[in-house]
């Protein structure tokens, strides 16, 4: 098995050959990257071709509650909200009940969302719906039925769909399915919001007795359920470009989609 | 010779690697697209808790009934007292009315705080000094529909009987 001293020379020769590709290919892509750096510092660069800069908004009954615009200049996004606390998380419902009401059963609340393009690209837009119940404390309670928060969409003919597999009781799933140009808002995609008068009869019963002066007083007391706890509606919304959307779009949201190239809609498969 | 062989495997591993780190850069550029996203979210809490109180003299030979809403949501209430068949009862007051189940319904909501008119009960046939045994029940249901009317008698809030 011994090599001769020729083979050895070309043994060498292959390791020195792979070597300098690998160096070789390395110094490719950093040069790439290099010539990235340079031509964002570029003037020229920046004036002859635009970056896109995306951006979404989440409108409530007309106004806008929360905005995401990504800002190329710093890379980043400009976060905006009506929540004084937190500007990547909108409020909603704040003015769904009139000052010195309660929220009541079985009452129909006006409740339009819609979504605007506050970008500067054209996008496609979809939306995630959660709906469920709270205690005092803000903890999550399993045992009430977000069935009892009805949400009414307002889908069909107005380019909203519902994508039923990605549907739960406790989240809907909608899709924009036209491209939502610049500047422009989708049709509202809700309309309102009843809190069901079913709720009411969710009880439990406990029964005590007493005695005043020879009296006997028998009482039963009946806690509702639902008492004290605090529905919740959570709205996300995710754009994402239309260039190349196919991908784009099973990219960032996971779903498969036929476009129509007439129209630049898209379906859900 | 092991020496060549392991420059040799260290060489082909360098070139795998090179390989590997450019074509992730070229997967990377191919994935990114631009996308955004927002949230918000709200909500309100649901308060039923209706809680109510009896209040109640007997003054000659009738029960002068009132009840008083203590909890913190508009209520309805009704009334129904029970005696034996030799004293029969008979009901008087502004703002009471006869209904279903021969209950007597205040008229109005009750709202947080607020108390009843007096609803009178008689009873008849009595003895002078004679003992009697009547019960009194009351019963609340929260004000369940959007229109301020309404009220799920079947689901009641708070119940209380008293004997006297």
């Amino acid at each position: 098995m011994k090599r001769t001293a020729k083979e050895q020379v070309s043994a060498y020769k292959s390791v020195i050959i792979l070597a300098v590709i690998a160096v070789a290919l390395l110094l490719i892509a950093g040069i790439g990257s290099a010539r990235a750096a340079l031509t964002y510092f570029s003037e020229t660069y920046a004036a002859q071709v635009e970056l896109p800069d995306i951006g979404v908004t989440l409108v409530e009954n007309g106004e806008g509650v929360a905005t995401s615009n990504f800002n190329n200049d710093g890379n980043n996004y400009l976060d905006v909200s009506n929540n004084p606390d937190d500007n990547t998380l909108g409020i909603l419902t704040s003015k769904m009940i009139p000052e010195g009401e309660q929220l009541m059963l079985g009452r129909k609340y006006t409740e339009q969302l819609a979504v605007q393009n506050s970008g500067n690209i054209d996008e496609y837009v979809r939306v995630r719906l959660t709906k469920y119940w709270i205690d005092p404390e803000g903890k999550k309670i399993t045992t009430l039925s977000p069935k009892q928060i009805d949400v009414e969409f307002a889908t069909g003919s107005n380019g909203w769909v519902i994508n039923d597999s990605q549907t739960s009781t406790e989240r809907t799933v909608l899709y924009y399915t036209p491209i939502l140009p610049v500047g422009q808002t989708t049709p509202q995609f809700t309309e309102s919001i009843t809190i069901d008068g079913m709720v009411a009869s969710k009880v439990t019963e406990e029964t005590s007795t007493r005695v005043e002066d020879g009296v006997t007083y028998t009482t039963i007391n009946t806690t509702y359920d639902y008492n004290g706890a605090q529905f919740v509606l959570r709205c996300e919304v995710d754009a994402v470009q239309t260039h190349n959307a196919k991908d784009a779009i099973k990219s960032a949201w996971g779903v498969d989609v036929d476009m129509n190239a007439s129209t630049g809609a898209y379906s859900l498969r | 010779m092991k020496a060549t062989i392991k420059q040799s495997k260290g060489a082909f591993i360098a070139g795998a690697v090179a390989l590997a780190l450019v074509c992730a850069t070229s997967v990377g550029t191919a994935m990114s697209y631009f996308t955004a996203n927002v949230q918000a979210q709200g909500g309100h809490t649901l308060k039923l808790g209706s809680t109510t109180e009896i209040f109640e003299k007997v003054v000659s030979g009738k029960k002068e009934v009132q009840i008083q809403n203590t909890g913190d949501v508009p209520c309805f209430v009704r009334v129904k007292a029970y005696s034996d068949s030799s004293h029969p009862l008979t009901y008087s007051g502004q703002g009471w009315s006869k209904g279903e189940g021969d209950w007597y319904y205040a008229d109005a909501i009750l709202q947080p705080g607020e108390m009843t008119p007096v609803l009178s009960i008689e009873i008849s046939g009595l003895e002078k000094n004679e003992d009697f045994n009547v019960v009194v029940v009351h019963e609340s249901t929260i004000v369940s529909l959007p229109d301020g009317s309404g009220g799920d008698w079947s689901v009641i809030a708070s119940s209380s009987k008293k004997e006297a």
